[in-house]
């Protein structure tokens, strides 16, 4: 090789070196780029884009909702990324410290609304400023708590669910001969016979955790009142007499065979929610947003008759606990946040709001009803009607535990005992741990 | 002065050389690593400003948490388990595969293959095989009257690990495989002749003059299987995440959970630094113990 062409390519490399940190260190030019990269919004009504990212709706919803957002709210367009929400909230991590991300989010109550706040746009003042709207006589008081810190708004809810329920297939139970049960022994009983005739008892997704979580609380909520609210709110202990009872009573679930094989294994919340809307399993732990089902996979779940009952406990029926199934958040680094405010009350309580409630059959978070507008089957209308019932009438408390730490420690705990390797009291001590420990 | 002047002169073009490597080493790799271990003593959660010094409060939780003592174990098991038997079976494999044939050729592709499928792939692929109520090999099983043994290996603590380290050898067992077979080709025939004239027979070819005459190639892939294990995330997460209830989980995905669940990025660095310290502490051990032992 010449000297000239070594000098040349040993040049080349510094060069290309030099351009690529120039690359990594970002945008030298005036006018840096928004959160979501788009051309930032002016005065003169030049098109904007805006991005939104969650775990939901599902994409017929979501483009639904972005075509009306987008002719009601001219040269301003959506760009939607949907994830599950493992993935989702991974990615959003990512994007968010490394000061990029989402115009508009959702992120779940209690835990993740602590950890986003500094990031989440205070929403109360522009809601009334480019809106004209008041949060407090839009929203229901209850919905409004779960998007506040200290009183101020982080964000707007999304659809109100209610957990902890046991969804049955009564075309199974009538095959077999059993009656819905309406004790703990007869559900045992129950899920003895279905896997004597080889059908799943029990459908429960265990490798999600927050579907366990969902059932402990109910249990909780009947076999300790108050104990775990006490616990994450109010300097309660995990490690009361009530609550190892539940951690214990929660295990016996499993050991009964109550639950389906495998639970703690593959199954995750998608798999179970197929098994069930295939009528493969003849019950199936799950909230009210299982609506869903109804407009989603109504071929499926309309070839067997269907219901929801609560879940039997070994203190009685377990009371429902409700909460919000979202936060619409806006980044505080949008660089359209008046577009982003706007998308974001348009799916909580706008003309999207009633586009999701349609495709997913959810309870409505504002003062004003919101209700399903197409004409529902009649096992979705009288199963409407038992979860309406059991919010009003039948609520125990809300339904995220706040700390996420302690939330990982709760959800371990339990696969534990789902998996028979540690006993109530140890997992209560495992939670009470992780709750010294925040 | 002159000389100094000159030296660079006759000097430059080196430092413009290597300049490109070292600042892709600085940017990429140093400064990650030093920014890890930084964030390992404080108390942060990865997304806002709010960064708290607790100096070595994270490394003494690493130090106390049954979690992270079970993950580490398992760890170990993984490695030991999954580095035997992808090293072993690649071995024989590839043993047993040297020489022409199409029947032969066509088998060695098809031992390669899963090398190239995405671990995420075949994560979700075992999850459905394995499934226990509607998996494949429960319907199979089921088809030929063995339902009995359907069981669910996923879900129970005592095969869930085992498992892990099934689905991984078998990704990865046909990487050793190939490897084996190009470092064959390399030991000199008449070492082999002379051997069969002198009456040893094919083990004894295999297990007394290939397999020591390998060794260097032991190493190597020791070395990497050790570093890779210690990455492996992919496989656990899709398959079990760990679970149930710990079972399986690996200091990766405990690291992944503490960072992105529990929003406790510094212990999650603190993990970071550990699961380093032990690669680099394996891979010094090995390179010396390599370096001894040539032949």
């Amino acid at each position: 090789m010449s000297e000239l062409s070594r000098r040349a390519i040993a040049l080349g490399g510094a060069l290309a070196c030099a351009m690529s940190l120039a690359a990594c260190g970002g945008d030298s030019t005036p006018e840096t780029p928004g959160a979501s990269g788009a051309s930032p919004a002016n005065d003169a009504g030049e098109p904007i884009t805006i991005t939104y990212e969650s775990w939901g709706p599902t994409q017929e919803s979501m483009d639904a909702v972005i075509d009306a957002f987008q002719a009601a709210n001219p040269g301003v367009t959506v760009q939607a990324s949907l994830l599950p929400y493992a993935d989702y909230i991974t990615a959003l991590k990512t994007e968010l410290a490394s000061g990029t991300g989402p115009d508009v989010f959702e992120i779940q109550a209690g835990g993740a609304l602590k950890e986003f706040q500094s990031l989440l746009t205070p929403v109360a003042e522009p809601v009334q400023e480019i809106l004209g709207q008041d949060i407090t006589q839009v929203y229901k008081q209850s919905a409004l708590d779960q998007v506040s810190i200290d009183g101020v708004a982080y964000g707007l809810p999304n659809g109100f669910s209610s957990a902890g329920m046991l969804w049955v297939n009564n075309s199974i139970l009538d095959e077999q001969g059993i009656a819905v049960p309406t004790s703990y022994d007869e559900l045992v009983a129950a899920c003895k016979k279905l896997r004597e005739a080889g059908i799943v008892p029990v459908a429960i997704g265990a490798k999600d955790d927050w579907m366990l979580i969902d059932i402990f609380t109910s249990m909780s909520n009947a076999i300790a009142p108050g104990e775990q609210y006490a616990a994450q709110d109010s300097g309660g202990k995990w490690t009361t007499d009530g609550l190892i009872k539940t951690f214990d009573a929660f295990a016996t679930m499993f050991k009964d065979g109550v639950a389906m094989d495998g639970a703690t294994g593959a199954m995750t919340y998608s798999d179970t929610y197929d098994l069930y809307a295939d009528g493969k399993a003849a019950f199936f732990t799950n909230g009210s947003w299982n609506q869903d089902m109804y407009v989603g996979a109504k071929d499926r779940i309309g070839a067997f008759k269907s219901s929801v009952i609560l879940m039997p406990t070994i203190s009685g029926a377990a009371p429902v606990t409700a909460g919000i199934g979202g936060i619409y958040a806006v980044n505080k680094n949008s660089a359209n946040p008046e577009a982003a405010l706007k998308l974001a009350y348009f799916m909580s309580a706008g003309q999207g709001a009633q586009i999701m409630i349609d495709g997913n059959l959810n309870f409505a978070v504002t003062v004003a009803d919101i209700t399903p507008s197409g004409e529902l089957s009649e096992d979705a209308a009288a199963t409407r009607a038992e979860l309406t019932d059991q919010l009003n009438n039948n609520l125990a408390g809300y339904r995220e535990v706040p700390d996420a730490g302690v939330k990982t420690a709760l959800g371990q705990e339990l696969i534990k005992l789902a998996a028979g390797t540690t006993d109530g009291k140890a997992a209560a001590e495992a939670v009470q741990a992780a709750a010294d420990d925040q | 002065m002159i000389r100094r002047q000159r030296a660079w002169n006759q000097s430059w073009l080196g430092y413009m050389f290597v300049l490109p490597a070292v600042v892709w080493f600085a940017v990429f790799l140093a400064y990650p690593l030093i920014r890890n271990v930084y964030i390992s003593f404080f108390k942060w959660n990865g997304l806002t400003a709010d960064i708290v010094w607790v100096g070595l409060k994270n490394y003494v939780w690493a130090f106390t948490n049954p979690n992270v003592l079970n993950a580490s174990w398992n760890t170990l098991v993984f490695g030991v388990v999954t580095i035997t038997l992808q090293l072993g079976c690649g071995f024989l494999l590839a043993v047993s595969l040297v020489g022409p044939g199409r029947t032969r050729q066509i088998l060695r592709v098809l031992y390669f293959i899963p090398v190239v499928l995405t671990p995420t792939v075949v994560g979700f692929l075992f999850s459905q095989i394995l499934e226990v109520n509607d998996g494949e090999l429960v319907n199979f099983l089921k088809a030929v009257g063995l339902g009995q043994l359907a069981h669910p290996w996923l879900g129970d603590p005592k095969t869930a690990l085992l498992m892990v380290c099934l689905v991984n050898a078998w990704i990865w067992t046909g990487f050793s495989m190939a490897i084996y077979q190009s470092a064959i080709t390399s030991v000199p025939k008449d070492v082999i002749e002379a051997a069969r004239i002198d009456g040893a027979n094919s083990r004894q070819v295999v297990f007394r003059i290939l397999l020591p005459f390998l060794r260097p190639t032991h190493w190597s892939l020791l070395i990497l299987s050790v570093i890779g294990v210690l990455k492996t995330f992919d496989i656990p997460y899709v398959l079990t995440r760990g679970g149930p209830g710990g079972a399986s989980d690996l200091l990766t995905t405990l690291l992944f959970r503490t960072g992105f669940e529990e929003y406790e990025q510094g212990r999650a660095a603190m993990l970071g630094t550990l699961l380093f310290v032990v690669a680099l502490t394996l891979t010094i051990i090995q390179l010396r113990a390599s370096g001894r032992d040539k032949i």
